[in-house]
């Protein structure tokens, strides 16, 4: 062997069946990490048959156009770490536009092969391509190949290990003609030494010349006086093709495609009118004018019904039953050891009670993901983003943005790990800040209790209230995200709607099982954490003897000191404040540490909440609840996908402050409409749709001014 | 006339892709290069995005980009063509595309288009299916 490793670098369009491929080409062993400084997801492995060799996955891409983070990243790649030969794969359905891509490859001049994928689908669209003149008109191998079948696979990784070895370049970088073709080679010819100097073939340098790339034109470092040469260049080619640089290039290139296609593809179909399909069938009820809407919705509410819901549920009862169960069979272990109390107490209730509603999630989220990717791989998302997108545009996101927002009604943490699924970063991060204000499930017990004790007669008011409130408050929030930290433009909404296709099980159970494993580790750390600490704090006094009644503990003692800080809100009582603290190890605490907390007294629990909270200062209890942070398990997910360093820090106190800031309106707000809960909900409601229309007219004015 | 102008079934040819930035490059990478020929496939249930079909695939962009794309009627009364995007079909020596294997009507004033496509066009049961639908969307 030449060298003792080799690298592969996959490439592709996205939906090309580039993970399919991946998870073919990989065994188990995969490392995921992210690409230095930017949270692009980098999965490597190791391949399967010659266990030596690395593969790299990089992003799905259309272009090597120095736009988008994903294009950016793969660029610098294939530049700087120079990779023994790409892979690249071209969906054969859609030859034309996956060629796109490999004509810019191929351009790099590096050792390439071609995995012509969805080969099995060929027949039934009466099409077929002639695999080795295509090899010949493009000079790089090209192998047929069906990764969902694991068809030809091995081939192509024998050719491709050849290609690798023998260090074969394409043997035709020159796929053009016409006056582009003249312009890049006498601007190549020209800056000849200047590529040379920073690795890369002058053809690739005079492309990007042409196309006045930002990023690597600098590199290149020419002077004023090459520079304008090469500007004359372009501008003669400009007047030659009667169009701009740009739209020369992308001609040239898809003019050769048409030519190459041409001659490599026939159809049994003079047109392809009688082809048979069931994609348009399935559009048509799908995405329906009046239909699809509905459907999508019914799609979603299936989705967490089923996870969510009995099935959900079931399974994360067993868990938290299996995981109780071994609990208490250690602690008997540990009586009959005759360990130090505190010790079996910090085990059994600590680790495993804390553990226990973490691992409890896990079915729950595998259901999730599972579904999730099904919608995904069968085509079915790219659909959603397509029939939402005018909806979510007004708030700056794309339409692919509402299935992560929507789970987030069920569970923070799967809703936040779901957003992986969209294709750009910033419509990542912002939708993984907007998530918290979608009111939780474990809310939902939290709410009815209070509201069902101090006001009875407005519950079926008050919690629909709250959902509407942290929906509006999202989309306020989204509004002032996006003139603020997520500035400028979004990345453009150009969406390709693939084919629907039946899913490769395998790759599905192998993803559900990556972000299972995920899961554990990244978030396990910090959740147990966040739980052992607010459990200490609870059991434990001052002087770390275990606490002989609540009010001792050390949570009720800080608490006690943090409570004139809610003072303006209506709620400083130490109970309600040490429920809140408890409540960011999981929601659902809030009630059984009230509950504790109060279980003192002789009286019921509806007298003694009525005792601690009046009218107002439970409607901003309520509140508060409704926004101040995720719990532990939320953040900590949040924290992974946003990448940022304090990132965890930074939402408990941004959560917070809103929180305080809201409820001190709606308290002050409340005080003022006395104790009539409709009068003071019509009042928030108009003061929420004042606040609005202002910012409107402020937007509308800025735009006048602007205009004029 | 511009892309966002087309109504649903109607096929175009483009003359210019306007615009600038980011979203250009993107529309060009994506193959809405000059002389293509897209079909409008369908509109979003809410109005906004607009499905095209072109170079073999299906793509969904928005009015606001789609407003920056010239585009030149191919005729106004062609058949709807209800089957998906397939592929293209175009002859040796011609530089337009057709998008989705659509025919064009005999007296289309591409020459060497219609030489390839001396097909009949669709059948009355498309031709029916699109006049209602233009009707209804005339009403709207």
């Amino acid at each position: 062997m030449a060298k003792e490793s080799l690298t592969f670098a996959l490439m592709g369009n996205q939906n090309s069946g580039k993970t399919t491929l991946f998870n073919r080409l990989t065994g188990s062993q995969l490392h995921v990490s992210n690409f230095p400084g930017v949270t692009v997801e980098r999965k490597s492995g190791r391949l399967r048959e010659y266990p030596d060799s690395e593969i790299v996955d990089l992003p799905g891409i259309y272009s090597l156009s120095p736009y988008s983070p994903e294009e950016v990243i793969s660029r610098n790649f294939l530049i700087n770490e120079t990779p023994d030969c790409i892979l690249n794969i071209v969906d054969a359905t859609s030859l034309e536009r996956g060629l796109y891509l490999t004509l810019q490859l191929i351009e790099l001049d590096i050792p390439i092969t071609l995995a012509l994928n969805m080969i099995d689908e060929m027949p039934a669209l009466g099409r077929q391509v002639d695999v080795d003149l295509l090899s010949e008109e493009l000079g790089i191998p090209v192998v047929a190949i069906s990764a969902i079948q694991n068809r030809g696979v091995s081939e192509y990784m024998r050719v491709s290990m050849e290609t690798a070895l023998n260090g074969t370049k394409p043997l035709k970088p020159d796929l053009c003609s016409g006056p582009v073709h003249r312009a890049i080679h006498a601007i190549a010819v020209m800056i000849e030494d200047h590529a040379e100097k920073i690795g890369v073939t002058p053809r690739f340098a005079a492309t990007k010349l042409i196309e006045g790339d930002e990023l690597f034109v600098p590199e290149l470092a020419l002077n004023q006086n090459e520079l304008d040469a090469v500007e004359h260049i372009v501008v003669e080619m400009e007047r030659d093709m009667e169009t701009d640089r740009l739209a020369a290039l992308a001609d040239m290139r898809y003019a050769f495609i048409g030519e190459v296609e041409s001659k490599v593809l026939s159809s049994k179909y003079a047109s392809y009118e009688e082809a048979p399909s069931a994609t348009l069938t399935l559009d048509r009820i799908l995405l329906h004018r009046w239909f699809g809407i509905p459907i999508f919705l019914g799609v979603m509410v299936a989705v967490s019904w089923i996870s969510f819901g009995p099935l959900g549920q079931f399974l994360n009862d067993l868990f938290a039953d299996a995981i109780l169960r071994l609990g208490d069979y250690i602690g008997i272990a540990m009586e009959q050891a005759e360990l130090n109390p505190i010790i079996r107490s910090l085990v059994i209730d600590g680790i495993f009670g804390g553990v226990g509603s973490v691992v409890s999630f896990l079915p729950m989220i595998l259901i999730l993901f599972f579904l999730l990717s099904l919608l995904e791989v069968t085509g079915y998302m790219a659909r959603v983003a397509f029939i939402m997108d005018r909806m979510m545009r007004r708030i700056g996101l794309s339409g692919a943005s509402i299935v992560p927002l929507l789970l987030g009604f069920g569970c923070s943490v799967p809703a936040v790990m779901a957003t992986r699924t969209l294709p750009s970063k910033r419509d990542r991060l912002l939708t993984v800040l907007l998530v918290p204000f979608m009111s939780c499930s474990a809310k939902i017990p939290v709410y009815g209790l209070i509201a069902a004790a101090i006001f009875p007669r407005y519950v079926t008011l008050v919690v629909p209230g709250l959902y509407m409130l942290g929906i509006v408050l999202c989309v306020i929030t989204a509004l002032f995200l996006r003139r603020t930290v997520f500035r400028g433009e979004a990345s453009p909404f150009l969406l390709e709607l693939p084919p629907y296709r039946f899913p490769s099980l395998r790759s599905l159970g192998r993803l559900v099982r990556r972000h299972a494993r995920e899961f554990m580790v990244r978030a396990f750390t910090i959740i147990l954490l966040v739980t052992l600490i607010i459990w200490v704090l609870e059991t434990y006094d001052f002087r770390f003897f275990p606490a002989d009644s609540p009010g001792s503990s050390m949570l009720y003692v800080i608490a006690g000191k943090i409570a004139p800080f809610f003072a303006p809100l209506g709620f400083d009582s130490t109970p309600t404040v040490s429920a809140l603290l408890a409540g960011f190890s999981a929601k659902e605490t809030i009630i059984s540490t009230l509950t504790v907390a109060i279980s003192g007294s002789d009286l019921s629990l509806n007298d003694s909440l009525q005792m601690l909270l009046t009218t107002p200062a439970a409607i901003s209890f309520l509140v508060f609840i409704l926004l101040y942070t995720p719990c532990a398990a939320a953040v900590a997910v949040m924290h992974r996908e946003l990448g940022i360093r304090g990132g965890f820090f930074l939402i408990v106190a941004f959560q917070t402050v809103l929180a305080w800031s809201i409820s001190f309106i709606v308290y002050r707000l409340a005080l003022l409409f006395g104790q009539s809960v409709p009068l003071f909900l019509v009042a928030l409601f108009g003061l929420v749709a004042l606040i609005v229309i202002s910012l409107k007219l402020i937007n509308f004015g800025i735009r006048r001014r602007n205009a004029l | 006339m511009v892309l966002s102008d087309l109504r649903i079934g109607q096929c175009a040819r483009i003359l210019r892709v306007n615009g600038s930035g980011e979203l250009r490059r993107r529309l060009l990478d994506m193959g809405l290069t000059p002389n293509t020929i897209v079909k409008l496939v369908r509109v979003a249930p809410l109005g906004d995005p607009i499905e095209l079909c072109l170079r073999g695939y299906n793509l969904s962009l928005r009015k606001e980009a789609a407003r920056d794309i010239e585009v030149e009627l191919l005729t106004t009364e062609m058949g709807t063509c209800e089957r998906p995007c397939q592929g293209h079909h175009r002859s040796r020596d011609c530089n337009i595309y057709t998008a989705c294997g659509v025919s064009l009507p005999p007296d289309a004033t591409y020459p060497c288009c219609s030489e390839s496509h001396s097909s009949e066009p669709s059948q009355d049961i498309h031709f029916k299916r699109g006049r209602k639908r233009r009707r209804w969307q005339r009403n709207r």
